[in-house]
């Protein structure tokens, strides 16, 4: 699929103590939901940091909108959310709106009241660091979903939230691309993808501080493929051949189940196995599975 | 102006707290002044207390955003407005320090038409038999507001940085001690220097705070850089 990028990434590198984010090569397509997977501490959480602009102690090149854009405009562009320190602990809903429209001019205050009474965001008058971690995220999302912006950077939002307002969090996203008419692109992270995967166009799977894969949901459902198959007698063979070829093998008394690129799948030749497309949360789990270094 | 207010006292962190720093605190101890009849000895009292209520409001306000530890406020860093925002919150704070001084030392002054030293109508201080001081010119209140507003803001950087409470508490103590020790300094300066006086301590604490502010600017953008790595 032909597209072009929103974001382009080259050569990027942030060191910290035991750790590395390195990067080589990046393009996050323009108008489409990018997610951005990977288990804790991959990376994920200071790769954003380093899009929105509050990490700049990197090396390498990172590029929006092939550079048309000056900084300023840039930053008026991009929504972002984070989890960490992300508003003033004392600051009530309130302060929010005040704040916001000081410091972005894009920020619309009767927009973001409305998107508080959709998110039933209730105890207005408490202090931030007071509210639940689901009611700060949104107020956060009703914040960033309250300016216009072309590019959405969202650290973990569905993490914090009830299964109806991740569904809701799916909807949003979903809207704010379609009105964007392919101009508007969300990039966001996760380490639970199978809440997000219905949003989801384009995947990203960071492991270690690097990218391991990455590519368009349908194009990865064709590249890999699910395989169950029973073990049977002689399972020795069949069960070196699965450990070799299948990604996050797993084996139990009645079989195995694992994930493998659909064109490796002729190694399970002449075996009793059922092959299915795999949902994008399955790709994610084998795919980290073979770079993990979790035991 | 209107936009460094507003974003000013949504960086007070209580709802009262605000409306005692903006309008309560200068009255009251305005109306101290003035009811005490204009004496000197009570600037000497209100002086302490006014340092250490700047103190502690910079201890409240202040301290998580200018301390050493690199407490990022990513809302406000994600914007391109985000430092310039938090100038202009740092200035808006100095600025109202200064007004508050003002307010509180000018206006006896202002009111009686000059200071005097004490009891009642006016003291002329001799001393070797020489009369010294007779009537105390405003002039010398200008002086004392910028030696307290340059020991506040001085202080106030410092006691933000440091996570000790007794380093906290013994640099307020210094703060204190120079005050006092410069209190009547002012008095004993001949009334045809007393401008020029004026003049060099308005300079040195417009460069203490040109200082200080660039120091917690600096300190800010810092925060963009990580420690580690």
């Amino acid at each position: 699929m032909d597209t072009t990028s929103v974001i382009e990434v080259n050569n990027l590198s942030k060191k910290f103590k035991g750790f590395e984010l390195a990067i080589d090569e990046l393009n996050i397509p323009e108008g489409f939901a990018t997610a951005l997977i990977g288990e804790n501490g991959a990376g994920k959480s200071t790769f954003i940091n380093i899009l929105a602009g509050i990490r700049r102690d990197y090396e390498g090149e990172v590029k929006f909108y092939d550079g048309s854009l000056g900084e300023k405009e840039l930053r008026e562009s991009i929504g972002y959310t984070g989890t960490d320190c992300y508003f003033l602990p004392h600051w009530t809903v309130g302060d929010v709106e005040t704040v916001s429209g000081i410091l972005f001019d894009s920020f619309h205050d009767d927009r973001y009241r409305k998107l508080c009474d959709d998110m039933n965001i209730t105890e207005r008058n408490k202090a931030f660091s007071k509210l639940s971690d689901g009611m700060k995220m949104k107020t956060i999302l009703s914040a960033v979903f309250a300016r216009d912006t072309k590019l959405l950077l969202l650290d973990e939002p569905a993490s914090p939230l009830d299964p109806l307002m991740r569904d809701k969090l799916c909807g949003m996203i979903r809207e704010y691309i379609d009105e964007g008419n392919g101009e508007k692109s969300v990039l966001f992270s996760t380490h639970n993808i199978a809440d997000m995967e219905n949003v989801t166009d384009y995947a990203v799977i960071i492991e270690q501080g690097r990218v391991v894969e990455q590519g368009f949901v349908e194009d990865l459902k064709e590249k890999y493929v699910m395989v169950k198959g029973e073990l049977g007698e002689g399972h020795t063979d069949v069960r070196s051949i699965a450990e070799q070829t299948l990604h996050g093998c797993t084996f139990s008394q009645y079989g195995f189940e694992g994930l493998c690129q659909a064109d490796s799948i002729e190694r399970f030749a002449e075996m009793d196995i059922a092959v299915e497309t795999p949902t994008l949360s399955q790709i994610c789990v084998g795919v980290m599975k073979k770079y993990t270094v979790l035991r | 102006m209107k936009n460094a207010l507003r974003l000013y006292i949504t960086f007070i962190p209580t709802r009262v707290l605000p409306w005692l720093v903006l309008v309560v605190y200068p009255i009251v101890i305005t109306l101290l002044s003035i009811t005490s009849g204009g004496y000197l000895w009570t600037e000497f009292l209100v002086m302490p207390f006014v340092y250490m209520v700047e103190l502690l409001l910079a201890l409240i306000m202040f301290r998580e955003l200018e301390s050493k530890e690199p407490v990022r406020i990513e809302y406000i860093h994600s914007s391109a407005k985000g430092m310039h925002a938090f100038g202009s919150v740092m200035m808006a704070d100095i600025i109202r320090r200064f007004i508050t001084a003002l307010i509180i030392f000018m206006t006896p002054a202002v009111w009686y038409g000059g200071l005097h030293m004490g009891g009642s109508g006016r003291i002329t201080l001799e001393i070797d038999g020489e009369t010294a001081i007779e009537n105390v010119s405003p002039l010398c209140n200008m002086l004392v507001i910028f030696a307290l507003l340059s020991v506040i803001e001085l202080v106030g950087y410092l006691i933000k940085r440091i996570r000790s409470g007794a380093l906290v508490l013994t640099a307020a103590i210094i703060g204190y001690i120079i005050l006092t020790a410069f209190g009547f300094t002012p008095f004993g300066i001949p009334g045809k220097l007393l401008p020029a006086a004026v003049v060099v301590a308005a300079l040195i604490y417009l460069l203490i705070v040109i200082l200080i502010y660039k120091a917690v600017m600096k300190h800010e953008k810092e925060k963009y850089y990580d420690s580690q790595g």
